[in-house]
């Protein structure tokens, strides 16, 4: 998942599948990772849940498919007192309570392993090659390493928070996992402006389609994507709107037992919908954390400082130099 | 009542034929263990208000489930379930992931809303009248869970309150036969067992 | 003589059947009615009230509630269980004046007072009729009034008070005012 060429460096001439074989490798293993939970491991019922996401953009949120008129008077006594059809989403959120928490640990395992051979098989760290005295050169403005930082250290008391939930299910809870849990949804909350600030700054993609404005541009990350740069991006980009979306939702619609009826049918698929978007973020984040830190993207330094010596932007970043 | 009832297990039974939606079961719930205002242990629904032949009442808590679902899925396993089928947890435990919520066929766990940042807090729901963990009838169970009625030999303050004898709460059995005699004299009707016991308990 | 030996219709002073008013006329005015001058059939004679107030106006209790209110009010949970005043109306009435569900409606009378209460769909009463209950104190023709109550005094619900809007028309030998029959008129507010 790294496409490393370099435009000017290599050969002008690529086929299609050559250029774009990140994304046919992702977009591949996405799709196998989706038929394999969907129609293989969830026992959601799928097609409810189809319908359900259908009337929703009807603006219809309760979940209830069949009209309420054409029930039973006892279903309908059971839909209005308990909620509609429990059997169809409720199970499977049970089961990813309590089944997958005890699978994620070896999923980590498995995903740092992958990474693992990723490093042996290119040989080790390259650094970036740098003499004694380097030139530095700016290359972050202060609001755009406030904005990178603060996200860097929000994302990660939410993934750590965010398994309070399996934490605690070892540990037994107590007052550690309540701050945990508590703090997850307040830090969450805080979450929502800087994602939607780094999909802003990050979209470096603009520089395709508009002119450099230097009134504007300034905003934006300066260089262009690589293709696994790109494809890291976009991820950030769908995970992190779910998770803001359903995590809004999540604290925002207080457990009420007046309301529970109409609402809890939402809130179950607003949960499906969480912990999916966690777990396919948690493995985008690793690709990135990898690449930027593992591979030989990354400068850390550069975060803090915003100056990147410039043999680093030479060989790895050229067009910042050329100011792109 | 003969002494050869074995008190097995505790159901719940609201007979929606006869209850007339007075809040007395509500109410009563709030004022017995001291609730704060937002938490509804209890509550009393109407269906199809005003529609002839179709309105009916229901009174709804804590179903206490044979394999209870948030018993299932807590994280923090802050259930237990006594012997005799009441569900009741450990608010010293609870770290307010609100899981329980999600599982619970019947909308049983409240959580209060006064946190930081409307976070929720720990869990409460109907505990039957069981108190919790703590040392019974202490003065920290009754702050945390409310009274511990049963450990006093007393009925549950709703049913206890029930202007019409709806609500009832008992061993299974005896409550299935009055749910048997009160159907049969009525004389009509299809239905099998009260509204929710398929679902709670799997009949 | 009053009442009448032989008990016989008359109807209301303010009905929803006007027609029926030339028939079943009410009792002619009485003077020093406890030292009130009481208007019967003269009111009821005035005019069509039910042309301008075509709705008949039903008062009621709560369960949670008794009386004036005060000191169920004054209780959170019976509170809890109405916070506010409201008018049960049905949803074919409602649609025809734009009265949303949750929303607020105002309440006309004959009299020329108006409350101001929040509009609950409900199938139990007729398009003809709406419902509200008499437990409410505290607001007076929309605006609120518990600035009023004393320190510390102001019960956990208040709202409209019914008796802003019952009809005039007392009973022949007790003076009771007659508050659960009479006409209104809704309108959105």
């Amino acid at each position: 998942m790294d496409g490393t060429k370099r435009m000017e460096n290599k050969s002008q001439k690529k086929g299609f599948f050559n250029e774009y074989m990140p994304y046919i490798i992702v977009g591949g293993l996405f799709a196998l990772l989706t038929y394999w939970y969907f129609w293989l491991a969830t026992i959601a019922d799928l097609t409810y849940v189809w319908q359900y996401i259908l009337q929703m953009f009807q603006l219809k949120f309760d979940g209830q498919i069949i009209p309420y008129n054409e029930l039973s008077r006892l279903e309908q006594g059971y839909v209005s007192i308990y909620g509609p059809q429990y059997d169809a989403i409720a199970p499977e959120v049970v089961r990813a309570f309590e089944e997958r928490q005890h699978l994620l640990p070896w999923v980590f395992l498995a995903e740092f392993c992958i990474f693992a051979v990723m490093l042996v098989m290119q040989g080790g760290r390259k650094g970036p090659k740098c003499r004694k005295t380097c030139e530095m050169v700016s290359v972050h403005s202060l609001f755009q390493r406030i904005v990178l930082l603060g996200n860097i250290l929000i994302m990660l008391y939410l993934f750590i928070t965010g398994f309070s939930i399996t934490f605690a299910n070892i540990t037994g809870g107590g007052a550690l996992g309540y701050f945990m849990r508590q703090t997850h949804e307040i830090v969450g909350l805080f979450w929502i402006p800087m994602w939607l600030l780094i999909t802003v700054i990050a979209f470096k993609d603009h520089k395709h389609f508009t002119r450099p404005s230097a009134k504007w541009g300034k905003f934006f990350l300066k260089g262009l994507y690589t293709h696994g740069q790109r494809i890291n991006y976009l991820a950030f980009v769908a995970f992190g709107f779910i998770l803001c979306f359903s995590g809004f939702w999540i604290w925002f619609l207080e457990p009420n037992i007046a309301t529970h009826a109409e609402l809890i049918q939402y809130k179950r698929i607003i949960l499906f919908g969480h912990f999916m978007g966690s777990a396919v973020i948690t493995f985008f984040i690793g690709e990135t954390i990898y690449s930027y830190i593992v591979a030989i993207r990354g400068y850390l330094p550069g975060l803090v400082s915003g100056k990147y010596p410039k043999e680093y932007l030479e060989e790895f970043h050229p067009e910042v130099l050329d100011g792109v | 009542m003969s002494s050869n009832v074995n008190f097995s297990r505790m159901k719940f039974y609201c007979d929606e034929n006869r209850c007339i939606h007075c809040d007395g079961c509500t109410v009563a719930c709030a004022e017995a263990h001291e609730l704060p205002v937002g938490i509804n242990r209890r509550k009393v629904v109407t269906i199809n208000e005003g529609k002839q032949g179709q309105e009916f009442t229901l009174s709804v808590a804590c179903m206490h489930c044979t394999d209870a679902p948030c018993e299932e899925v807590c994280p923090v396993d802050c259930f237990y379930i006594r012997e005799d089928g009441i569900v009741l947890h450990d608010k010293d435990k609870c770290i307010g992931c609100a899981y329980c919520l999600y599982a619970c066929p019947f909308g049983a766990p409240q959580f209060p809303k006064d946190g930081a940042f409307g976070t929720k807090g720990v869990m409460d729901k109907c505990t039957m009248c069981a108190g919790g963990p703590e040392e019974t009838n202490s003065a920290k169970e009754r702050e945390l869970y409310g009274q511990n009625r049963i450990a006093e030999g007393k009925v549950p303050a709703c049913a206890a309150m029930c202007s019409t004898k709806a609500l009832l709460v008992g061993d299974a059995e005896e409550v299935s036969n009055i749910f048997r005699q009160r159907v049969m004299s009525a004389g009509h009707g299809v239905q099998s067992a009260p509204y929710g016991w398929d679902k709670a308990y799997g009949k | 003589m009053q009442p009448d030996a032989i008990p016989k219709h008359r109807e209301p002073l303010h009905s929803p059947r006007h027609d029926l008013t030339k028939d079943y006329v009410s009792y002619p005015d009485k003077k020093n009615h406890y030292r009130v001058d009481t208007r019967y059939a003269s009111e009821q004679g005035k005019q069509d009230w039910s042309k301008d107030f075509p709705i008949n106006l039903i008062t009621g209790r709560l369960v949670n509630m008794n009386g004036a209110g005060i000191e169920n009010r004054a209780s959170k949970y019976l509170a809890a269980l109405s916070p506010e005043m409201f008018c049960d109306i049905n949803p074919d009435l409602a649609g025809q004046h734009g009265i949303r569900d949750g929303e607020m409606m105002w309440i006309h009378s004959p009299q020329g007072t108006k409350i101001k209460v929040k509009a609950k769909y409900s199938y139990s009463v007729t398009p003809d009729r709406v419902f509200i209950p008499i437990h409410f104190a505290g607001v007076m023709e929309g605006e609120d009034k518990s600035a009023n109550y004393p320190e510390g005094t102001k019960p956990y619900a208040i709202g409209e008070s019914a008796n802003t809007v019952t009809n005039y028309g007392y009973d022949i030998i007790t003076q009771i005012p007659e508050t659960k029959g009479g006409l209104c008129r809704v309108e959105r507010a």
